[in-house]
C-alpha cells in the first residue's frame, strides 16, 4: 500500500491559551547545543511519540495521527489516522507501538516496502468516552516483555465524576495498566491525573510524571508499583475495593487520600522547572551525553525546557533532586529519547497547550560537543545535610558555608488546582566540608522530612571561575536517613 | 466552506447545463425549490449550499441583495460576466419562486445586524443596567453581518450588538462561546436568557428554533485588558457537539482553521477520530468512488454509511480538538443503525491495508473478516469470511432503509436479517444499493 498525501490545507494552529513568545535560552550547559529537524513540509508535526530503533532510525507519532520514519535524513510516512497517538515504541522485529486513544496498536509492514500494512490490537480493555483529555500515553516494555500505558482522566465527560477539574466516566480513566505477554489486559494502579510521561529504568522499574492540577500540588515524578494509589481520587470509582459512591462520600476527606497515596519520589516546582513534564527518559549512553550517566531526563511542554533529576535512594525508596539543564526549545517538550549516538530528541507539540517556544510543533535534538560543563552532577542526603557533587573541581576559595543559601517548603494536597508553598522558611547552612578532590561539597543543616528543600549556590566557580549554567537545585526529602 | 466576503463568482457553465430540465423529483415530499436546487443549483452552489465555484447561499453575506425580491431577479437575469446564466426563460415564476423560498429557509446567521459603542469610566460598575443613563459614543450597521469583538478602541466599553438571527429551523440550538470570566447579556425576542452552561471556554445561552431577534452586550468591566476580545461565538446544537456555523469574527476563523478535509483521492482512506453521530472506537473507511463506511472495533459492526467525501477532521485537531470530525456528504445510516452480528461479544484483532482495508475479529471461536468493496458511488459490497472455527450461521442484522436496499445470493434477507450456513473459508456478499442509482 502506498499513501498519498491529504490535501491539507497548511495553516498553523493556535499556540495555546496562554500568551506565547519567542523562547530564548537562558540556561545551556557548556558543550551542549540544540539542533533543530526539519519536519516534512506541510504537515502537521506534532511530535507526540518518539523513539529510535537500534538501526538509529527515528519513528515520531503525531497528534494528527501519523507515524513518520527518520532515516538517512529523510523522512517517509509509516502509517496514518491514528487517533491522537502520544506514545510510540520500536521493537526488536521492527514493529511499531502506537498508543493511540482508544488503543495501544501494533503497526506492522508486511511486505517491507516502509509502510504498516496490519494495525493490530494489542489492547482496549479501557473506556473512552471520546474526551479531548483522554489520552493514552503508552506503552513501556519490561525485560519480562509486559506491556505499560497510563490513561488520563477525562474534562467535561458527560455524567462523569468529578472532584475537581478533571473527571472519569469509568473504565480506568486515571490508572495505569498492564498487558502481559501473553496479551492479558490488567489495570495496573490508580490515582492518575494527567501522566503524561511514563518511562522504565535500566533498573526494569516503571516511573511516570503526572501534571499539576486537581489533587496535584505541583507536577511529580513517581515510581509506579502495581496497587498502589498515587492521589487522584476519582479513578478509585473503578476500584472494587473503593467504589463511585465512597469516593463521593469521602470527596472532601483530603487525609483519607492522603493517607493513602504514595509519596513522590520528587516534586517538581511549577513554572521554576515544569508545568507539564513528559516522559523519563535515563541517559545510559555510557558517557556519549556527557557526564550526567544514568540520570533521568525530562522534557516539560510549558515551559519548553529540559529538566534532570537526580535520585537518592533512601531507607529503601527513592526520593531526589531536579534542577533544570537547559531552555529555550522552539515548541512544548513532550517526549524524550536518546539514540544510539548518545543524541537527547526532543518531540514537541503547543496545540491547545501552550509553549514558550512559540512554534506549534517540531522536533528538535540536543547534542553534546565532549567539552565537560561546569554543573552540579549529583545531590545526596547525608546525615547532616546533604552532599552537592560538581562535575570539575570547585575554585576552594567559594565553598563558603554563606555560599549555600537554603530553605524549605511542604504544598498543602486538597482537590484545589494546584497548591501554593506553604511554611517557607530560611535554612541556614550552619558547615560546608569540600572532599579531597574539591568535586563534592557537603553541607550542614537543620532537615525535616516531608518538605522540598531548595538550595541555591550561585556563588560556586570552578578552577576557572566558571559558574554552573543552572544554580539552584530542588531536594524532595521524603524521609531523613 | 467560503466565509469571506470576498468571493469570487466562478461558475461551471458545462455544470450548470448538465442538469435534466424535466427530471422526474427525487423524493415526492421534498419540496419543489428543494428539488429544483438541487438539480439547477446545486452543482456551483453546493447541495447544502455552502458554495463551491458559486457563492455560498446560506450565510450572512449577500453581495447582491438579501430581499426575495433581489434574489429572484438575480436568478432571473444571471449574472452572465461571472458566469452564471439567467432562468428567467427556463422556469415559471412559481418555480423560481419556490427556489428563493427554499434558498432563504436554509438562511444561517445574522440579518441587519447593527452595533452600539459605550464608553466607560475606568470605575464603572459590572452592570447593563447602566446603559440607561449612558449615551452611544458610535452605532451603525454592520455591513457584513459577522460580530467583530474588536470594533472598539477604547480600554473600558461596553458594545452591543442586535439583529435577526438565523438558525436552523429543525431544533433549538444553542449560542455556544469560547470564553471565560468575562461580561456578557444575551437578549432574544425582547427576554433576557440566562446561560445554560458556565464552564471555562464553554458558555453556552439557548436559542429558539428558526429566525428570531437578538441582542448581546459585552462589557470590559472585570477583565484584563490584554485578553484577546476577538471572542468565537457560534451557533451550536443543542448537544453542544457541534459547531454549526460562527457568529463572531472569531467564530468564523475559528471554523475555518478547523477544516481540515481528508478525501480519498486515488485508493481507500482510513481514518480514526471522533466522528459526529457515531460511537467512539469507529473507524472510518472512505473510498475514491466517494462512498464511506465505519468498522466500530468494539462491537464489530458496520454503524455508519454516508456517500460524500469521507470527513472534515478539523473540528478533533483544532485547539484541543473538543469536537467531532463530521462526514463531508450525506448518511445513509449512522449509529445506532448498523450491520451487525447477532452474536455481542466480538473481539476486534486488527485491520489491514494492502489495498481495500480488510477488518478481522473473532466471535466465539471463530475468526471473521468483513471487506467491503465500492461498486460505485452508489453500491458497497460487504464481503465476509469466515476464516478459522467451525462452521455454523452466519447471522446478521441490517438497517431499516428508506432509500436503499440489500440483496445477496450467498444467504437469505428476510425482515432485515441476513442468515446463511458459513463454512470454514467460504465468503458471504451483501450488496447494498441506493435507490436512486439506475
Amino acid at each position: 500500500m502506498k499513501f498519498k498525501q491529504s490535501i491539507l490545507t497548511c495553516s498553523l494552529m493556535l499556540a495555546g491559551l496562554i500568551n506565547v513568545a519567542d523562547a530564548k535560552t537562558t540556561y545551556i550547559p557548556k558543550g551542549y547545543s540544540i539542533q533543530t529537524i526539519e519536519t516534512p513540509k506541510d504537515v502537521r508535526f506534532h511530535a507526540t511519540g518518539l523513539d529510535t530503533n537500534k538501526q538509529g532510525h527515528v519513528y515520531v507519532a503525531t497528534r494528527f495521527g501519523d507515524v513518520w520514519a527518520y532515516k538517512n535524513d529523510t523522512w517517509s510516512k509509516f502509517a496514518d489516522g491514528l487517533h491522537e497517538p502520544t506514545g510510540l515504541m520500536c521493537e526488536d522485529d521492527g514493529s511499531i507501538l502506537v498508543g493511540q486513544k482508544p488503543e495501544l496498536t501494533r503497526l506492522v509492514d508486511l511486505n517491507k516496502d516502509g509502510v504498516a500494512d496490519d494495525y493490530i490490537r494489542i489492547a482496549d480493555g479501557w473506556e473512552f468516552h471520546d474526551n479531548y483529555h483522554e489520552f493514552n500515553f503508552a506503552p513501556v516494555k519490561d525485560k519480562a516483555g509486559n506491556y505499560y500505558g497510563t490513561l488520563n482522566l477525562g474534562h467535561g465527560v458527560p455524567d462523569a465524576l468529578a472532584l475537581g477539574a478533571m473527571d472519569s466516566g469509568g473504565g480506568y480513566r486515571g490508572w495505569a495498566y498492564k498487558v502481559s505477554n501473553n496479551g492479558k489486559f490488567t489495570p495496573f494502579a490508580s490515582g492518575l491525573r494527567s501522566p503524561a510521561g511514563l518511562g522504565i529504568s535500566p533498573e526494569n522499574e516503571l516511573f511516570f510524571t503526572d501534571n499539576q492540577g486537581d489533587w496535584v500540588e505541583t507536577s511529580k515524578l513517581h515510581l509506579l508499583e502495581e496497587g498502589k494509589f498515587y492521589g487522584h481520587p476519582v479513578p478509585l470509582r473503578d476500584d472494587p475495593n473503593f467504589g463511585l459512591n465512597k469516593v463521593r462520600k469521602n470527596k472532601s476527606n483530603f487525609k483519607l487520600f492522603d493517607d493513602m497515596r504514595e509519596k513522590p519520589v520528587v516534586w517538581i516546582p511549577h513554572i521554576e522547572v515544569a508545568n507539564s513534564p513528559g516522559n523519563p527518559e535515563w541517559d545510559v549512553t555510557k558517557g556519549k551525553f556527557g557526564p550526567f550517566e544514568n540520570q533521568i531526563f525530562i522534557g516539560d511542554q510549558t515551559q519548553s525546557n529540559v529538566f534532570r533529576v537526580m535520585l537518592d535512594k533512601v531507607n529503601g525508596k527513592y526520593q531526589g533532586a531536579v534542577i533544570n539543564f537547559i531552555d529555550g526549545f522552539q515548541s512544548g517538550n513532550i517526549r524524550l529519547d536518546f539514540d544510539t549516538q548518545g543524541q537527547l530528541w526532543v518531540g514537541q507539540t503547543a496545540r491547545g497547550w501552550g509553549a514558550k517556544g512559540n512554534k506549534p510543533f517540531g522536533l528538535q535534538k540536543v547534542v553534546w560537543n565532549g567539552e565537560m560543563p561546569f554543573e552540579l552532577l549529583d545531590m545526596k542526603l547525608t546525615k547532616k545535610g546533604f552532599k552537592l557533587s560538581f562535575t570539575e573541581a570547585l575554585n576552594d576559595k567559594t565553598v563558603l558555608a554563606k555560599h549555600f543559601k537554603a530553605h524549605e517548603y511542604n504544598y498543602n494536597y486538597t482537590n484545589r488546582y494546584g497548591s501554593d508553598k506553604h511554611n517557607i522558611k530560611d535554612l541556614k547552612v550552619k558547615n560546608v566540608t569540600l572532599s579531597k578532590d574539591k568535586k563534592s561539597a557537603e553541607i550542614e543543616l537543620d532537615l525535616t522530612a516531608d518538605k522540598v528543600v531548595v538550595v541555591d549556590f550561585s556563588n560556586l566557580q570552578n578552577s576557572n571561575q566558571d559558574k554552573p549554567s543552572v544554580t539552584k537545585v530542588y531536594y524532595t526529602l521524603n524521609q531523613l536517613l | 466552506m467560503n466565509l469571506l466576503n470576498h468571493k469570487i463568482v466562478k461558475i461551471s457553465l458545462g455544470a450548470l447545463f448538465s442538469f435534466t430540465l424535466h427530471s422526474p423529483l427525487a423524493h415526492s415530499a421534498q419540496s419543489e425549490g428543494q428539488a429544483l436546487y438541487e438539480t439547477t443549483c446545486a452543482a456551483c452552489h453546493g447541495k447544502d449550499l455552502s458554495g463551491g465555484a458559486g457563492f455560498n447561499l446560506k450565510d450572512e453575506t449577500w453581495v447582491h441583495g438579501d430581499k426575495p425580491s433581489e434574489i429572484l431577479a438575480n436568478i432571473k437575469k444571471g449574472f452572465g460576466q461571472a458566469g452564471m446564466p439567467g432562468f428567467e426563460a427556463v422556469y415559471s415564476e412559481q418555480q423560481l419562486k419556490s427556489i428563493v423560498d427554499y434558498i432563504l429557509s436554509k438562511r444561517q446567521g445574522f440579518e441587519n445586524l447593527t452595533y452600539k459603542i459605550y464608553h466607560l469610566e475606568e470605575d464603572a460598575p459590572a452592570d447593563f443596567s447602566i446603559l440607561k443613563d449612558l449615551k452611544a459614543q458610535k452605532s451603525g450597521k454592520v455591513p457584513n453581518n459577522i460580530i467583530d469583538f474588536t470594533l472598539p478602541e477604547v480600554k473600558n466599553y461596553i458594545i452591543e450588538f442586535e439583529g435577526d438571527l438565523n438558525t436552523p429551523k429543525e431544533h433549538a440550538g444553542q449560542i455556544f462561546a469560547m470564553v471565560y470570566k468575562e461580561l456578557f447579556e444575551v437578549e432574544i425576542d425582547g427576554k433576557l436568557v440566562q446561560p445554560s452552561q458556565q464552564e471555562w471556554l464553554r458558555v453556552a445561552w439557548p436559542l429558539k428554533a428558526g429566525k428570531q431577534h437578538f441582542k448581546i452586550r459585552y462589557s470590559t468591566v472585570g477583565t484584563r485588558q490584554d485578553h484577546n476580545k476577538n471572542f468565537n461565538f457560534f451557533v451550536a446544537d443543542q448537544a453542544l457537539t457541534q459547531k454549526l456555523f460562527g457568529i463572531s469574527t472569531g467564530g468564523k476563523q475559528f471554523l475555518n482553521k478547523a477544516t481540515v478535509n481528508i478525501k480519498a483521492e486515488s485508493q481507500p482512506q482510513v481514518v480514526r477520530k471522533k466522528i459526529v453521530n457515531l460511537p467512539t472506537s469507529s473507524v472510518a473507511v472512505g473510498f475514491p468512488e466517494k462512498i464511506n463506511y465505519a468498522f466500530n472495533t468494539k462491537n464489530c459492526s458496520i454503524n455508519g454509511i454516508w456517500t460524500g467525501d469521507l470527513l472534515n477532521i478539523g473540528p478533533n485537531i483544532e485547539g484541543r480538538g473538543r469536537d467531532g470530525g463530521v462526514i463531508l456528504g450525506e448518511w445513509l445510516f449512522h449509529s445506532p443503525q448498523a450491520i451487525t452480528h447477532h452474536a455481542n461479544n466480538c473481539v476486534f484483532n486488527k485491520y489491514n491495508r494492502q489495498g481495500n482495508p480488510i477488518f478481522e475479529y473473532a466471535l466465539y471461536d471463530n475468526q471473521y473478516s468483513v471487506q467491503v468493496k465500492p461498486e460505485s458511488s452508489q453500491s458497497l459490497t460487504f464481503i465476509y469470511t469466515l476464516l478459522t472455527g467451525k462452521s455454523s450461521t452466519l447471522a446478521l442484522t441490517l438497517p431499516t432503509l428508506a432509500n436503499a436496499t440489500f440483496s445477496s445470493q450467498d444467504g437469505s434477507i428476510q425482515s432485515n436479517q441476513f442468515s446463511t450456513q458459513a463454512k470454514v473459508g467460504q465468503s458471504y456478499a451483501i450488496t447494498l444499493t441506493l435507490k436512486e442509482s439506475k
